[in-house]
């Protein structure tokens, strides 16, 4: 008569050569497996290039020739101490590194100046003609080519202010075009991630879970538990890994060719833009993602060896 | 009901007699309701969960519709019992052809369980049963759908495991077989409404089955069998 008392050693023997027999029927449905995880992972890796390039679009600073990005146009009976007050109030603001107030002859004369030999057509100009203005610079750092509309918006409401101008160049209106379209892209794209990633791990975990009638059959033939059990998790997270190396390569090379083609913004250190944070997110979501289909690959099994052994 | 090594059984019953059930408490694959069942003095209920697949272990159990893995080819099926046993591959192989051979189904090693008919199917579940020379053998009706020769052959494989030293319960509602059982030295018993008639000791609350022969001395016996 064979022992009676459990040894884990034995146990895991027979979990070895059932996993040897996995492996020669369930050939098909592992190769789905890997299929899906690593789909899954290339899909969020495309989705991250994408958020990249929205953070990467929403660094580049605005250009301008005096630092000046904002010019706010004065009212013309503004009193000069409501003048000073409103420039003290700007200066205040987080985002403002200086202002910079240009009275309505000072700015004729730049006109001049701007105008060079064509000065002549502001000969007779009466005084006043030009508006006291403020030029406002924004503070340095990590910039927002869309962060000028932000604070337009609000001097517009400010009392004593006219109107408002963004100087901006064209590749700056590009790059605001660029940063709002990247960002409901990646919006969207993470939408789509997330359920193409469900949808994955559905699928593999529905090929990887056992028939809870071979788990009934296996164990009436001795296997234990784990036996019967562990193979399905070890192999839900092999799977896992395999698949998220498969399409973190993948995710690289279309990285690779994002930047080949312009597409994604050459980066100026020429290193591959991922970061330490993003990373780690990657490697937990792998670690998930296994432990999920490991999961999904156990409960059944255990489910039918607990109607077997409830049967009465 | 007592079950001894080397001693055939036969379980004569017509439907609903309680056969199946008998069988499965016997094999540890179903609580009973009451009383106690014991192998090799082990009471079932006294055990841990945990330990009950290796009480199995030691039950060779053919059911009246013999199920298999349809992913896996009849050979891998009946090396089922043996890798349960962490029994190395090359040796499983050889002691599952050897039990298929027992019952004239070597031919069968390589198909799919799906495309045998119920009579090889119950040929290569009587094979798994026998691949890992249990102690105990349960069988459910195990001449059905068989031929005549087939049946006689599924008997005389039967009776060269009791003398083996092999405890045999078998259930049959089949009239010819259980007669062919008997006159081969089994022991009747009739089963009716889940009541054993006719034996010596009525069934309820008890149920007892004695297999002898240690781990080492069955393991050794074995491996000198091979050629």
């Amino acid at each position: 008569m064979r022992g009676l008392s459990p040894r884990p050693s034995i146990a895991l023997r027979g979990a070895w050569a059932l996993r040897l027999l996995d492996l020669g029927c369930r050939r098909r449905r592992l190769a789905v497996t890997l299929g899906c995880c690593a789909f899954a992972v290339v899909t969020l890796t495309i989705l991250a290039a994408i958020a990249f390039r929205a953070t990467w679009v929403q660094a580049r600073s605005v250009p301008t020739g005096d630092g000046a990005e904002l010019v706010a146009f004065l009212r013309d009976d503004l009193p000069v101490a409501s003048r000073d007050a409103l420039t003290a109030a700007l200066v205040r603001l987080p985002e403002v590194a200086r202002v910079r107030l240009l009275g309505g002859d000072e700015a004729l004369s730049r006109m001049r100046r701007d105008l060079g030999d064509r000065a002549s057509v502001l000969d007779g100009v009466e005084e006043g003609f030009l508006p006291a203005t403020l030029e406002i610079a924004l503070q340095p750092g990590r910039q927002g080519a869309d962060r000028a509309d932000a604070i337009a918006w609000r001097l517009r409401r400010m009392e004593g202010i006219t109107d408002v101008d963004l100087l901006r160049t064209a590749d700056d209106e590009r790059l605001v075009r660029a940063e709002v379209t990247s960002r409901r892209a990646g919006r969207i794209g993470i939408g789509l991630a997330l359920a193409v990633a469900a949808l994955a791990l559905c699928l593999a975990a529905l090929a990887l879970r056992r028939p809870s009638s071979d788990a009934r059959l296996l164990s009436g033939l001795g296997f234990t538990t784990a036996a019967i059990a562990v193979p399905g998790a070890i192999l839900g997270g092999m799977c896992a890994v395999a698949g998220a190396l498969i399409g973190t390569c993948v995710g690289v090379l279309a990285l690779r060719v994002g930047f080949a083609t312009g597409w994604l913004t050459s980066f100026p250190s020429g290193r591959l833009p991922v970061a330490a944070s993003s990373m780690v997110g990657s490697l937990l979501l792998v670690v998930l993602l296994g432990a999920s289909l490991g999961w999904w690959g156990w409960r059944p099994s255990g489910r039918g060896m607990d109607e077997l052994e409830s049967a009465g | 009901m007592e079950a001894h090594a080397g001693q055939f059984l036969m379980l004569e019953g017509g439907r609903a007699a309680g056969k199946t059930k008998l069988l499965e408490i016997a094999g540890a694959r179903r609580r009973p309701n009451s009383g106690a069942v014991c192998i090799a003095d082990h009471d079932l209920a006294t055990l841990q969960r945990d330990s009950l697949p290796f009480v199995r272990r030691n039950v060779g159990f053919v059911e009246a519709r013999p199920r298999f893995i349809s992913q896996i080819s009849v050979l891998d099926n009946v090396m089922l019992p043996l890798a349960a046993c962490a029994e190395p591959v090359a040796w499983a192989r050889e002691a599952a052809l050897r039990a298929l051979g027992k019952v004239g189904a070597v031919g069968l090693a390589t198909w799919a369980p799906g495309a045998l008919s119920a009579s090889e199917l119950r040929l290569a579940g009587i094979a798994r049963a026998l691949a890992g020379t249990p102690p105990l053998l349960l069988l459910d009706d195990p001449s059905a759908s068989l031929t005549a020769g087939d049946s006689g052959a599924v008997l005389s494989v039967l009776f060269g495991a009791v003398e083996s030293g092999a405890a045999v319960v078998c259930a049959s509602a089949d009239l010819a077989f259980v007669a062919a059982a008997v006159r081969g030295g089994a022991r009747r018993l009739r089963l009716e409404g889940g009541c054993l008639l006719g034996g010596p000791v009525p069934m309820t609350p008890s149920m007892s089955v004695v297999a002898g022969g240690g781990a080492s001395e069955r393991a050794s016996a074995r491996r000198q069998a091979l050629p």
